[in-house]
């Protein structure tokens, strides 16, 4: 096929999108314990200096290290996570537990559809099983990363005592 | 269907799946596999070693390492520079790094690579082979703007509309693909088919094509160049443009 010159921008749809906000549940509590202790038989609550979400996990009785529960702001939405420490004070793991992102709603102009059928699969749109193809998380990353810093001097000032 | 979160690559990374625990956990690893060999602060990985020693000698790199250069190499390319993993620090450019037989690497003089406009979309493509060769049978992996879906069932991609942030509206829906999406780059002029004008600097563009790897780098491309039958049609790549308003714009011959 000879290949076109030139190539323009078509506008074919308008998006519209209220802002709405749902919650995207990764993990509970339970599950983020397992996911970073797997082997633990055993999570007991306990308090972490300032750290009130926090478990300790254990094997017949031996410590394994800690599960912390903390929260950050993401670029607008809050989010969960669990950090695990072993109890050389060495990261296990961090998981997000909770992801509060905002989801677009309905598409106006239904017309833009039918510019897809037989180039890819297209079919109606099911919210229900959507996902999200978000540009911009980074910010967020960077406050996870700064919450499990000061998590892991909380712990290490607690357990020095 | 199990979905897992996790800080990765600068960004949050997440992978939905049909498959036991086990799986997205090899894929979470081998997401931070590919971060160990491509950032270049990783010291001991292989872009850290390529900056710092190829230009004196050669440097062998991982098969992964190699993958993503070569893919990097065919966009800059395309694109006669508008993507180049060098960013043209050091006044080094995409032509002189040398790929060699056997995963050589040498650089002709010193520069300092940057993969990070397209080791993250090969990272999800890791990720989704990793998924179904532990038997997945559909799911998306999505790290900040780089997306993948697979299997059987049909997913809504979304994009968020440039300047509302909170707000993400749905493209298409597919069952396999992957796509990127890249803010708006300032100094880049794209144009409205159906009247010359010149869109507002506030778009995002996102393009879908075989691998994320490969749309993760075209999307550099196009957001600096616009709509080019070389860059698009000889991939086999689709692009689109959102504006601030919310209109979607697609890239037609």
């Amino acid at each position: 096929m000879p290949r076109a010159e030139h190539m323009f921008w078509v506008p074919i749809a308008v998006l519209c999108a209220p802002a709405t906000v749902q919650a995207t549940q990764y993990l509970t509590v339970e599950q983020a314990q397992k996911a970073l202790f797997p082997e633990a038989d055993g999570f007991a609550a306990t308090r972490v200096g300032e750290l009130q979400r926090a478990w300790e996990a254990s094997r017949d009785g031996v410590l394994l290290g800690h599960v912390l529960v903390d929260e950050v702001i993401g670029k607008q939405e809050l989010i969960t996570y669990a950090l695990g420490v072993g109890v050389d004070g060495a990261v296990r793991n961090v998981e997000i537990m909770d992801y509060r992102e905002s989801r677009g709603g309905e598409v106006r102009g239904a017309r833009w559809r039918e510019q897809f059928k037989g180039k890819r699969s297209t079919s109606p749109l099911r919210l229900e099983e959507d996902i999200q193809n978000i540009s911009g998380a980074t910010l967020s990353c960077r406050h996870i990363t700064e919450g499990v810093r000061r998590l892991l001097a909380v712990h290490a000032a607690a357990l020095k005592k | 269907m199990i979905s897992r979160a996790r800080p990765l690559l600068g960004t949050i990374v997440s992978i939905r799946a049909s498959a036991e625990e086990r799986a997205l956990a090899r894929a979470f690893g081998a997401i931070e596999r590919v971060h160990g060999l491509m950032n270049a602060h990783s010291e001991r990985g292989d872009i850290a070693q390529v900056n710092r020693e190829a230009y004196r000698r050669p440097v062998r790199v991982h098969p992964w390492t190699m993958e993503v250069l070569r893919c990097a190499r065919a966009v800059s390319d395309a694109s006669r520079g508008a993507f180049d993993v060098t960013l043209g620090r050091l006044g080094a450019s995409w032509e002189d790094i040398l790929l060699l037989p056997d995963r050589w690497v040498r650089l002709r003089r010193p520069a300092v690579l940057d993969l990070g406009g397209v080791a993250k979309g090969f990272a999800v493509d890791l990720a989704v082979r990793t998924l179904r060769r532990f038997r997945a049978r559909s799911g998306s992996v999505n790290a900040g703007g780089d997306l993948r879906v697979f299997g059987d069932a049909e997913q809504t991609i979304r994009v968020r509309l440039p300047g509302a942030a909170a707000s993400a509206a749905p493209l298409f829906a597919m069952r396999e693909g992957s796509c990127a999406t890249s803010g708006s780059y300032f100094g880049s002029r794209q144009v409205d088919a159906r009247d010359g004008r010149e869109l507002c600097s506030d778009y995002s563009v996102t393009v879908c094509a075989s691998s994320c790897m490969l749309a993760d780098a075209l999307t550099k491309a196009v957001a600096a160049l616009g709509p080019q039958p070389g860059l698009l049609e000889r991939f086999g790549a689709h692009a689109y443009l959102v504006d601030r308003s919310g209109t979607l714009y697609a890239a037609r011959a």
